[in-house]
């Protein structure tokens, strides 16, 4: 690409050099961190729901990658999407893009317009806890949180560790470029959080065209950067504040599809996100208050179609939320959250906005003697443009055997309708209802070996009823507009299995996570209409992935898979994609170049088996291609 | 694609499909042998037009446009006096899907011209059997396609139209028009093609005199011209859809829909019929086989028009509640055949009715989005 000069990657290498000079070494060994962590009260105040958190192996793995990458190497979550930097949505457990929360710091991310955010557009690595719940949260975090709520965390660290982190700079096939590092430093009273990302391809891989000829994808570059910037202070009397700053940019090329000759589309994306703390935290309370300003930009232009097309959004997030240990078994939290959202597009008459206002509490009981907890939930939003159900939860979990636990929960759920689907012109339907779920699950957990609590298998069965699901339906007399249309059922199982064992000197893991959800429409849109019972569009019902490797003496060796069964493309079931399974290779060594700075050379070796696929239609995916990464770890045991 | 502007309308997905409700599939796989057998007998026909092959009589092309941008298109046969259905007649044959937005079709000297409007290309394919015979690339943004001579004339929204030699698959000339250019008809020496505005507005039809390949001017009939058609006394009628989309009424810049008819041996308007109601919008103009009945689509169903006695009609001749997205005439049997592509993310529903009454014969599954018909 034009704009992806060698410039950018020198200036790359000298930040990273400048970097390099205050670093301090870290371990080779790697943690793995799969089960549940809790980073913020209100996703702990929750019980009965499954949370994976991103484990150190894969973000090892995977440096610089964003969410899209990072989220299926740890989860059978699916992601859509057209290739390696692109727009990039996730169904979990049956659902649609929009049903997925994403939220930092608890502040929900997703811009008023379309209500989901490109997950190719967030980077892994600039939080310390990247963790997928799954099922409903709407009652804790609100809209959206239907399929599941991806929480990206960050929290400062008031220890004297001095400097640790990670950079890395990769190269591979395709002419891809990417560094991305993150640097945290904890001095006294002060705590900073660096982390930044630029990458860039030109993604132009090889495949095969329509008339079976060799060609290589034209159009397809992408160049993104960003950077995340916490700095906190500690108060007297265990109190913090701390400011944040997420700047994220990308210029990408939209390729053409195999049916098209030429594309002339491109993107850009340009965010800014702030945020605010305080937090006073104490043995039997946790107060805590966070205000955020988040503005996002898009530029869409296509010159072959005559298209040119600005988004601009604009949210102001406040929350005051506090928790509180009532007795020696129970707890009580709870909070106020308001929003005002604002959103410019030319496709609406005038701009957009809206106030929000929520309230939200929660309550878990524990019971002597006993490892089960109990919670309950409830949230109620205001908003003068539609109704909104009180939204709640109860959930229980515990231990059954020594080597079993239990859990189970039930919550009601809801989506907002986005302001492209009230105000779109033409089309929009300012009298939309939310759409409303009832979400059910119950899983167990076996853990074999109570010292080991990263080795075990848990199942989950789930089952959620989403009515008013919204669609753009043409109407009488060929009359577009969005309706509350569709109920959809989904339900299904998740199994994950995780071991890790040490023989001797060497250190082997596996994981496997496979996800069956039957997503059905359950009500005709028309009399003829064929989606009646049919699986919605763009849900897999099987997802599997696994990824088994070793590590001796520095060195290590991963496999990892992906399989997607068939996806169909039409709502009535007429047209699919083929299923696929992809295999990863990642070979690694640690490298102690000095004990201050252990270097760790890895190896990529992406879709070995050279599998053609397509995730959407005629949209050829990269086969067989490297990356080849060197990373530098800084770390407080070797200050 | 040729309606509705949905390129920016977030979660609206469809795709390209298959599947045949009500009817039958019949099995292709032994098309090929009998096309070929046909191709064979029909092999020494010379450039001169030539009737159809025999292979396909009985049989109605449905053009199914596929899903904008993720899916391509098909053509599919249906059988009139078995009621079966084929399934897509180019990519078995060829190994690779038509193309994204199959817009039209013409045959001609047993060749089959298909307008794949998104891929910026016309396919050529033999008619018994539908195997490419070239690729025609440089063709930006195709609409409709008419014959004369060794010449066809294809619409292009690059604001011109193309002549390419039905000999050579050459681009010999280029025509400038207005905005937009959509269907045409070729009366005498002239090329008559309606300037529907593309994705914008405009209100005139261009003329081309294709023997001298001059191009003439354009006349001023109706806001957005969308269709086109000679009648037996060799008169033109468009039909303007007005400006503004059905179900987004915006009284600001709605203007109503006409009718309009035009000599055109003088290029004069004789007649012009306006539409009484600003927010709805009529299409997909068709005539009958005599040439004497014209019909169009409106939100509230199908309306007739005759040419000897031209009045706007108040009630449909066929009442509906939808808007369909393609009409077609079936000369054999006096019958309409309308497209509705329901959702336009499942196969659409092709519905027949008798031209005489109105009455509902029938209705069938076709393919994504279906919208024109050729009747062989």
């Amino acid at each position: 690409m034009q704009w992806m000069k060698n410039s950018v990657f020198i200036a790359a290498f000298y930040f990273m050099a400048l970097s390099a000079e205050s670093q301090h070494a870290l371990p080779d060994t790697v943690l793995q961190l799969d089960g549940v962590t809790i980073f913020s009260e209100r996703s702990g105040s929750a019980k009965g729901l499954l949370t994976v958190s991103l484990d150190s192996i894969t973000r090892d793995q995977h440096p610089g990658a964003d969410l899209a990458e990072l989220i299926q190497g740890f989860s059978a979550a699916y992601v859509k999407n057209y290739g390696e930097g692109t727009l990039s949505t996730l169904s979990v457990r049956g659902t649609s893009a929009n049903h997925t929360g994403l939220y930092w710091n608890g502040i929900k991310l997703s811009p008023p317009n379309i209500g989901y955010v490109d997950l190719s557009l967030i980077q892994g690595n600039f939080f310390q806890d990247v963790s997928i719940m799954f099922g409903g949260a709407s009652p804790m975090f609100g809209s959206n949180a239907i399929g599941g709520s991806i929480q990206l965390n960050n929290k400062p660290v008031f220890d004297p560790t001095g400097l640790k982190g990670r950079i890395s700079f990769s190269g591979g096939s395709f002419s891809r470029l990417n560094s991305a590092g993150n640097l945290s430093l904890s001095k006294g009273k002060l705590y900073s959080n660096t982390a930044f990302s630029i990458a860039g391809s030109e993604n132009d891989f090889p495949y095969s065209d329509l008339y079976k000829k060799d060609a290589r994808m034209p159009h397809a570059g992408y160049f993104k950067t960003g950077f995340l910037q916490d700095i906190a202070f500690q108060l007297p009397r265990n109190q913090y504040i701390m400011a944040s700053a997420w700047f994220q940019y990308a210029d990408r090329e939209i390729p053409p599809t195999l049916l098209e000759s030429v594309s002339s589309a491109i993107q850009l994306d340009r965010s800014w996100r702030t945020m605010l703390t305080w937090k006073d935290f104490n043995a039997k309370s946790t107060w805590e208050a966070k205000a955020a300003w988040i503005e996002e930009f898009t530029r869409y232009s296509d010159s072959l179609s005559g298209i040119y097309s600005v988004i601009r959004c604009q949210t102001f997030n406040a929350v005051f939320e506090g928790y509180y240990h009532l007795f020696r078994n129970a707890s009580l939290s709870g909070g106020l959250d308001f929003s005002s959202e604002y959103a410019d597009l030319d496709y609406y008459s005038s701009p957009a906005g809206q106030q929000k206002l929520a309230a939200f509490a929660a309550w878990v009981q524990s019971f002597s003697g006993s490892s089960w907890k109990l919670s309950l939930n409830v949230r109620q939003e205001l908003q003068s443009g539609y109704p909104i159900p009180f939204l709640y939860a109860i959930g229980a979990e515990g231990r059954i055997l020594k080597i079993l636990t239990g859990r189970a929960s039930f919550s009601r759920n809801f989506r907002a309708p986005t302001f492209n689907e009230r105000y779109w012109r033409p089309g929009g339907n300012p009298a939309l209802l939310p759409e409303s779920s009832y979400n059910a699950e119950a899983g167990f957990r076996i853990i074999p070996l109570p010292e080991n609590v990263t080795t075990f298998l848990d199942f989950t069965g789930f089952s959620s009823w989403v009515d008013n699901w919204i669609l753009w339906l043409p109407g009488e007399g060929g009359l577009w507009s969005v309706e509350n249309a569709q109920r959809v059922w989904a339900r299904g199982f998740e199994v994950r299995l995780n071991g890790t064992r040490q023989f001797r000197y060497i250190k082997a893991n596996a994981m496997g996570a496979y996800t069956f959800s039957a997503s059905t429409n359950r009500k005709k849109l028309f009399e003829l209409d064929q989606s009646f019972n049919k699986q919605l569009i763009y849900t897999p019902v099987h997802r599997f992935a696994f990824r088994a490797g070793a590590e001796w003496q520095g060195f290590s060796l991963y496999l990892k898979g992906n399989f997607s069964s068939r996806v169909y493309t039409t709502r009535d079931n007429s047209a699919s994609l083929s299923p696929w399974f992809l295999l990863d290779a990642i070979l690694a060594k640690s490298v102690f170049v000095t004990k201050r700075f252990p270097l760790m050379i890895q190896l990529n070796l992406e879709n070995i088996l050279d599998t053609e696929y397509s995730v959407t239609p005629y949209r050829p995916m990269p086969g067989f291609n490297v990356l080849i990464t060197i990373a530098l770890n800084i770390n407080e045991e070797n200050k | 694609m040729r309606k509705i502007n949905r390129t920016f309308i977030i979660d609206v997905e469809v795709n390209k499909s298959e599947k045949i409700i009500m009817m039958k599939k019949i099995k292709y796989s032994l098309l090929p042998l009998a096309f070929s057998f046909v191709l064979w007998l029909f092999s020494g026909c010379g450039d001169e037009p030539v009737s159809p092959p025999s292979v396909w009589t009985g049989n109605i092309f449905i053009i199914n446009e596929g899903p904008f941008t993720s899916g391509t298109g098909t053509i599919m046969a249906y059988n009139r006096t078995t009621g079966q259905m084929s399934g897509d007649l180019f990519e078995p044959v060829n190994g690779r899907p038509i193309g994204n937005i199959v817009q039209s079709i013409g045959v001609y000297r047993n060749m089959v011209w298909i307008m794949v409007n998104n891929s910026n290309k016309v396919e050529v394919a033999r008619y018994g059997d539908f195997s490419s015979v070239i690729t025609i690339d440089s063709l930006p943004s195709p609409r409709y396609i008419a014959f004369k001579g060794d010449l066809a004339y294809v619409s292009s929204w690059n604001n011109k139209i193309f002549a390419i030699d039905t000999r050579s698959y050459k681009i010999v000339d280029e025509f400038p028009t207005g905005t937009g250019p959509d269907e045409m008809v070729i009366a005498g020496d002239y090329l008559f093609a309606v300037n529907s505005g593309g994705l914008g507005t405009t209100n005139t039809i261009s003329f081309i005199n294709i023997k001298q390949k001059e191009v003439n001017g354009e006349i001023t009939v109706g806001d957005r011209p969308c269709g086109i058609t000679e009648d037996k006394y060799g008169k033109l009628w468009v039909l303007c859809t007005g400006n503004g989309w059905n179900g987004w009424p915006s009284p600001e810049t709605d203007t109503p829909g006409k009718l309009v008819c035009i000599d055109p041996s003088t290029r004069q308007i004789i007649g012009e019929f306006p539409f009484s109601d600003p927010a709805l919008h009529p299409d997909n103009l068709i005539i009958n086989g005599e040439r004497s009945v014209l019909y169009y689509a409106y939100p509230d169903g199908i309306y007739s028009v005759s040419v000897d006695n031209p009045a706007l009609a108040v009630e449909p001749l066929v009442p509906s509640t939808v808007m369909y997205y393609g009409l077609g005439y079936d000369v054999a049997e006096d019958i309409i055949y309308a497209a509705d592509p329901l959702d336009y993310a499942q196969n659409g529903i092709i519905y027949r009715y008798s031209a005489m009454d109105g009455l509902l014969i029938d209705f069938f599954t076709a393919g994504m989005v279906p919208n024109g018909f050729w009747f062989n």
